[in-house]
C-alpha cells in the first residue's frame, strides 16, 4: 500500500517538473541590406521603449519592399540601443540617435544600420541625459537634462564644448545663426522653467533667455526666422500653448489663441501641430498651420476618418510630401505608424516598436 | 521617535506593573510544539499551507519571502540581493491583495499597501502560513477578514525546560559580506509572566556578479553595485496568563535600515546611488480569554509608524537632490468576541477602528487621514461529516485632506462562504469550497501621489472561488502523507492601473483593469518513520498552474493575454534526508516564463527559471547547549536570472550560520 502510495507521488512529482506551457520562439533575425534605388530610401523610427526596460529599438522601414524591421539595430550590431530613446536625426552621412537614459549619443552609418560610434554623456559619474539634437555647419548641438548643450564635430565626432544653459533643456533648434534651447525645469516640479536660451554660434556663449509660457518643450524653425515653441503648461490650471519667437528681435511674437499643442514638424510653409486628450476619450488631434501668416489652416488634418488613440511623432517627407504620425497606442503595446498623403488619407501603416517616438528619413544621397 | 520613547517607557511601566502585583502562584502548563498542530491544514476549509520551525530550519534564507516563496499560488516579485524589495501575489491578485500579520497583529502600509517580506525575519517564528481567504479561526480581528489571502507569521511559544530563561544567539557569514547576528532571551518572572527579547543585526554590502546581455551579441559581466544594507530589527514581547488561563500580550517591534538602492540595469549607464532609510515600529497590546470557553474575547490596541526617507543625490532639479521623507501612523482598536451556542454552532462578532495618516515633505502634498471601521460577523456549523462557515464583512471608510479634495467614503459589505465535507478521518479525506468577495482600498499613493494620484478611485474588487480536496493518512513506513489539489477561478474588476491622461506627460490611476483568473495547485508531501534505524526522509512538492488574462477591453491588442508577471507555471520542491541529527536539504524553485507587459510577445518575454539550493544542518550538544551548524549554498548552479526585469539576481552564494542554545 505505501510503495503504491509513495510510486504515486513520485511520479506526481517527476510529473510536475516537465512543464508544460511553451515559451513563444524568436522571431528569425536576418541581416538587412538597404535598396538605395528610391528617391526617399527609407524611414527610421526610433522608439523610446519604457524606462528601465532597456527597450528603446529602431524600425528601419524600406519603401521599395514596404518592409519593416524592428530591432533593426540590435540586427545590424548585435547589440542593442539602451534605454529610452529620445530623439533621432540624418546629418549627411551620419545618422544620430540619442539615449536619454543609457545618456549615450549613438552614431550610426544610415545606409548599412551599423554603429560607427557610442558616445557618452557623462559628467564624471553623472549621466548628463541627452534630449535632443540640432546640426549647423558640421556641428551637432545636443542639450541635455542636466543644463549643458554639448557641441559635437559631426566629422571627428569629438564634444568639443560643453555650453551652460538654462534647467532642464527639451528642445532645441537652430535659427538665423543661433542654438535656441528650451529650458523645461521639468524636474522641478512645480517650479518650472519658463525660458529658451540663445546661444550665439560664432562665440559659442549663452547671449540671451526669452521668457515664455511655463515649460517649454519643442523648438521647431520655419523657413522665415521663425521659432516655434510648444509649452507643456503645469498639466493643470496652466494650460499648453504654442508660441512664436521672432529669432531676428529674440522676442516672443505670437501666441497661438485656444490651441493646445504637444508637438509639431514643418515642411515648407505647413505645420503639422497634433494634440492628444485621453479624457475626452476622442483620440488625437491634428492641426495644420500656415507658417508664413501665422494662421490655422485646417483643425482636422486626417480627412478619411483614421483613428490616431495617441499620436506621438510627426514628420513630413520631404520628397513626396507623405505625412507620418506615429501612434503610441495607450504607451504598453506595440506602436504604429501611419502614412497619409498631404489631403489627410490614409496611404498605408505599418508597426513600429514601443512609443515610437521620433522619425528620420533617408534620402538618395546626391551625386 | 519620542513617541517610540514614550511606548518603550510604557512596555516597561506594564512589566513592572505586572511583577510587582503577581505574588500569588498558579501552575501553568508550558505550551510546546506538538507534531499534529502543524497538519491543521489538511482539516482547513480553506486552502491553506505552513511551514514549521523545523521547516524553515532547512530552506535557505531566513527573511519570510524566502520561506513563503515555496508554498502554491505565489508569486515573488523579487527586486534582487539582499536589500532588494520582494513582494508576493496570491493566485494572481496583486500584492496588495495580501494581509501580512504577525503574532495576530498586521503589517500596514496605507501609502502602497504592500508589505515587504525581505525586511521580515523569520527567525522568532514557529510556523509561517499562508491562507487563501482569511484562517478559518473564528475568535480573531475583523482584518483577518479583510484581505483576499492572509500570510500569519506566529513567534515560537516559550519552552522553558529546567531554567527560568532560555537563549539563542546566532552568526551568519559569507557571500555579499554578510554578517548577521541574531539574539534572543526568553525569561520566565514567575509561573506567570514571562518576556521574549530578541534582536538581528545585519551588514553586508550586498554586491554580486550578473551577467548582461546587451543583445543578440555582446555579453559581459558586471558586478551589481550600491547594494549596501544594514538593519537592526528588535522584537520584545511580555505576557501575563491570568489564573483563568486568559492571557495578556505586549508586543513591540522595531526595524531601522540604510541601504543602496542599486537600480534597475541600465545599459551603458552603470552608476546608481540612490539611498533609502526606513524605520518601522509598533507595539500591540492584547488581551484574550480561554480558547476553549463558551464565551471567548480577543481584544486589541496597537500603535504604529513607519518612516521613509528616499535620497537621490543626483537628480537634475536646481537642488540637485530629491530627498523625500515620509511619515505614515496607525492607530488601531480591535474588539472580538466569540460565542458557542452549541458544540456544534458558533458565531462571532469583531469591531476593528482604526486611523491611518501619511505625511510627506512634498509640494502641496495632501496629507491624508483615513478613518476605517471593519465589522464582522462569522458563523460556524459543524458536524461530524460536514462543516459550514459563512462570514459577512462590513467595511467603512472616511477620508480627511490637509490640501486637496479628499477620496468620497466609502461603504462596503463583502460575504464569503466555505463548506467541508469529510468523507473520512482517518485517514482523512475532505471537500472542500470556498467563496470569497472582497476588495482593497485604493492606497495613499494611488490617491493622492503628485500628478499621479486620482481621488476618484474606488476600491478594487475580487472574487475568489476554490474547489478541492485535502487527503492525508499515517502508514506503516509513512510518518505522514498527504495530497491536496485544488481547482480556483479569480475575477478582478475595477483594478487600479497607471494609464496616460490629460496628456503624454501625465499618468494616472484608474479602476479600468479587469482580470480573470483559472488556475489549479497540487501539493504532496510525505514523511517517512525513522528506517535503518538512523534514516528519515522528506519530500514536498508544490505545482501552481495559473492563466490569468486581461478581460479589460476587446479593442486591444493585451485583450485576453497573459497578465504581466505572472508564469503560467510555478513549482517548488523541497527534499530532506535526515540521519542522525545531520540533515541534508534540497530545495528547487521553479517558475515559468512571463511577460514585462500586457502584449503576449518574444520581446516582452523574460525567461523562466529554476533554482536550487542546497545545505547541510547538523545539531550536536556541548555542556547541555545545542549548538547548530548550517551550510547553505544558494543558487548551487549558479543560474543568472531575473524575477522584475532589469533587476539581475544573484547567482551562486555560500553562508554559514552557527547557532549556540540552551534549549
Amino acid at each position: 500500500m505505501e510503495k503504491k502510495y509513495l510510486i504515486l507521488l513520485i511520479s506526481i512529482n517527476l510529473f510536475m517538473v516537465l512543464s508544460c506551457v511553451k515559451e513563444p520562439i524568436e522571431p528569425e533575425k536576418t541581416p538587412v541590406t538597404i535598396d538605395t534605388s528610391y528617391s526617399t530610401i527609407g524611414l527610421y523610427v526610433l522608439n523610446e521603449g519604457l524606462f528601465n526596460m532597456n527597450n528603446a529599438t529602431l524600425t528601419y522601414f524600406n519603401y521599395s519592399s514596404s518592409q519593416a524591421t524592428t530591432d533593426f539595430f540590435d540586427v545590424q550590431n548585435g547589440r542593442k540601443l539602451g534605454d529610452t530613446g529620445s530623439d533621432l536625426a540624418i546629418y549627411g552621412n551620419k545618422m544620430f540617435v540619442i539615449v536619454n537614459v543609457s545618456s549615450q549619443l549613438e552614431v550610426v552609418n544610415p545606409y548599412t544600420g551599423k554603429s560607427i560610434k557610442q558616445i557618452a554623456f557623462f559628467n564624471g559619474n553623472k549621466p548628463r541625459q541627452p534630449r535632443s539634437i540640432a546640426f549647423h555647419n558640421n556641428k551637432a548641438y545636443v542639450c541635455s537634462f542636466d543644463g549643458t548643450v554639448a557641441v559635437v564635430d559631426t566629422a571627428s565626432l569629438q564634444i568639443e564644448k560643453i555650453i551652460e544653459v538654462g534647467r532642464n533643456p527639451d528642445g532645441i533648434a537652430v535659427a538665423n545663426n543661433k542654438v535656441y534651447v528650451s529650458n523645461s525645469g521639468g524636474l522641478n516640479y512645480p517650479n518650472y522653467d519658463n525660458t529658451v536660451s540663445v546661444i550665439d554660434i560664432a562665440s559659442m556663449q549663452e547671449i540671451k533667455r526669452i521668457t515664455v509660457e511655463m515649460n517649454p518643450y519643442k523648438i521647431v524653425a520655419d523657413g522665415y526666422g521663425d521659432l516655434y515653441v510648444v509649452s507643456r503648461g503645469n498639466y493643470s490650471n496652466v494650460k499648453m500653448c504654442l508660441q512664436i519667437i521672432d529669432s531676428q528681435t529674440d522676442q516672443l511674437k505670437y501666441t497661438f489663441p485656444d490651441l493646445e499643442a504637444l508637438n509639431l514638424t514643418i515642411n515648407n510653409d505647413t505645420a503639422y501641430v497634433y494634440y492628444y486628450d485621453f479624457i475626452s476619450g476622442s483620440g488625437s488631434k491634428i492641426m495644420t498651420l500656415d507658417v508664413k501668416n501665422e494662421t490655422l489652416i485646417r483643425s482636422n488634418f486626417i480627412t478619411d476618418g483614421t483613428f490616431i488613440e495617441t499620436a506621438y511623432a510627426v514628420a513630413v517627407d520631404k520628397s513626396s510630401g507623405d505625412v507620418f504620425i506615429t501612434d503610441a497606442k495607450g504607451f504598453v503595446n506595440t506602436g504604429q505608424v501611419f502614412c497619409f498623403d498631404k489631403y489627410g488619407k490614409k496611404k498605408y501603416a505599418f508597426s513600429a516598436g514601443l512609443n515610437p517616438s521620433s522619425m528620420a528619413f533617408l534620402y538618395k544621397p546626391k551625386s | 521617535m519620542k513617541s517610540i520613547v514614550v511606548v518603550f517607557l510604557l512596555c516597561i511601566f506594564t512589566f513592572n506593573l505586572f511583577s510587582q502585583t503577581i505574588k500569588d502562584t498558579v501552575e501553568i502548563k508550558e505550551v510546546t510544539i506538538t507534531g499534529s498542530k502543524s497538519r491543521k491544514k489538511d482539516k482547513s476549509l480553506v486552502p491553506m499551507q505552513t511551514l514549521s520551525r523545523i521547516e524553515l530550519d532547512k530552506i535557505s534564507g531566513v527573511s519570510a519571502a524566502d520561506a513563503v516563496k515555496n508554498f502554491s499560488g505565489i508569486t515573488i516579485k523579487d527586486y534582487g540581493g539582499l536589500g532588494g524589495l520582494k513582494t508576493v501575489m496570491v493566485r494572481s491578485l496583486g500584492a496588495n491583495h495580501t494581509g501580512v500579520f504577525i503574532d495576530g497583529v498586521q503589517f500596514s502600509d496605507a501609502a502602497t499597501g504592500q508589505i515587504d517580506l525581505g525586511r521580515i525575519s523569520t527567525e522568532n517564528a514557529g510556523e509561517v502560513s499562508l491562507f487563501v481567504g482569511q484562517p478559518s479561526s473564528l475568535c480573531q480581528p475583523a482584518r483577518y477578514y479583510a484581505s483576499a489571502s492572509v500570510i500569519s507569521i506566529q513567534s515560537l511559544s516559550p519552552i522553558f525546560v529546567h531554567k527560568n530563561y532560555s537563549f539563542k544567539a546566532s552568526y551568519k557569514t559569507g557571500s555579499f559580506g554578510l554578517k548577521n547576528t541574531y539574539f534572543s532571551l526568553q525569561n520566565k518572572y514567575n509561573h506567570q509572566i514571562y518576556s521574549h527579547f530578541s534582536c538581528t543585526y545585519v551588514n553586508a554590502n550586498g554586491e554580486y556578479p550578473y551577467r548582461l546581455q546587451y543583445g543578440s551579441g555582446l555579453d559581459t559581466t558586471l558586478w551589481r553595485n550600491n547594494s549596501d544594507i544594514e538593519s537592526i530589527n528588535i522584537n520584545f514581547s511580555l505576557t501575563k496568563e491570568f489564573s483563568d488561563s486568559s492571557k495578556m500580550f505586549i508586543k513591540s517591534y522595531y526595524y531601522w535600515s540604510n541601504r543602496g538602492l542599486p537600480g534597475a540595469v541600465v545599459y551603458y549607464n552603470p552608476f546608481s546611488s540612490q539611498r533609502l532609510w526606513n524605520m518601522d515600529f509598533f507595539t500591540n497590546l492584547q488581551y484574550k480569554t480561554k480558547e476553549a470557553k463558551r464565551l471567548q474575547w480577543l481584544s486589541n490596541l496597537k500603535y504604529s509608524q513607519n518612516r521613509l526617507r528616499y535620497l537621490d543625490p543626483e537628480y537634475l532639479n536646481q537642488e540637485g537632490k530629491l530627498d523625500n521623507q515620509y511619515l505614515q501612523q496607525e492607530y488601531y482598536v480591535s474588539q472580538a468576541m466569540l460565542y458557542k451556542i452549541t458544540d456544534s454552532l458558533n458565531f462571532s462578532i469583531a469591531l476593528d477602528l482604526f486611523a491611518n495618516s501619511l505625511s510627506a515633505n512634498l509640494y502641496q502634498y495632501a496629507q491624508p487621514i483615513r478613518l476605517s471601521s471593519l465589522s464582522s460577523f462569522s458563523i460556524n456549523y459543524a458536524l461530524r461529516k460536514m462543516e459550514i462557515n459563512g462570514s459577512v464583512l462590513a467595511t467603512a471608510v472616511k477620508e480627511k485632506t490637509l490640501t486637496g479634495k479628499a477620496a468620497p467614503s466609502r461603504n462596503e459589505l463583502s460575504p464569503s462562504f466555505s463548506l467541508g465535507y469529510k468523507f473520512f478521518n482517518q485517514p482523512s479525506l475532505l471537500f472542500r469550497f470556498l467563496y470569497k468577495d472582497i476588495f482593497r482600498m485604493p492606497t495613499f499613493n494611488d490617491l493622492y501621489y503628485t500628478l499621479l494620484g486620482n481621488n476618484h478611485l474606488k476600491p478594487e474588487f475580487t472574487k475568489q472561488y476554490n474547489l478541492g480536496f485535502t487527503g492525508s493518512a499515517q502508514a506503516k513506513f509513512l510518518h505522514y502523507i498527504s495530497f491536496k489539489a485544488d481547482v480556483f477561478y479569480n475575477r478582478i474588476s475595477d483594478k487600479i492601473v497607471a494609464i496616460p491622461t490629460k496628456n503624454l506627460f501625465v499618468w494616472s490611476m484608474h479602476n479600468i483593469g479587469m482580470v480573470e483568473t483559472k488556475g489549479f495547485e497540487v501539493q504532496t508531501h510525505f514523511i517517512t518513520k525513522p528506517f535503518l534505524q538512523n534514516w528519515k526522509l522528506s519530500l514536498q512538492s508544490n505545482y501552481t498552474f495559473q492563466k490569468a488574462i486581461d478581460v479589460t477591453n476587446s479593442l486591444s491588442t493585451s485583450y485576453k493575454q497573459q497578465i504581466p508577471y505572472m508564469p503560467y507555471e510555478t513549482f517548488s520542491t523541497m527534499f530532506s534526508i535526515d540521519y542522525k541529527k545531520i540533515s541534508l536539504n534540497y530545495n528547487f524553485l521553479f517558475n515559468g516564463f512571463r511577460y514585462i507587459l500586457g502584449e503576449n510577445t518574444y520581446q516582452n518575454m523574460i525567461e523562466a527559471w529554476k533554482v536550487t539550493d542546497f545545505s547541510i544542518l547538523s545539531h550536536f550538544k556541548i555542556k547541555k547547549n545545542d549548538v547548530k551548524f548550517k551550510i547553505e549554498i544558494s543558487n548551487l548552479f549558479n543560474k543568472q536570472y531575473e524575477v522584475i526585469k532589469s533587476f539581475p539576481m544573484p547567482g551562486r552564494a555560500f553562508y554559514f550560520t552557527f547557532t549556540l542554545s540552551n534549549e
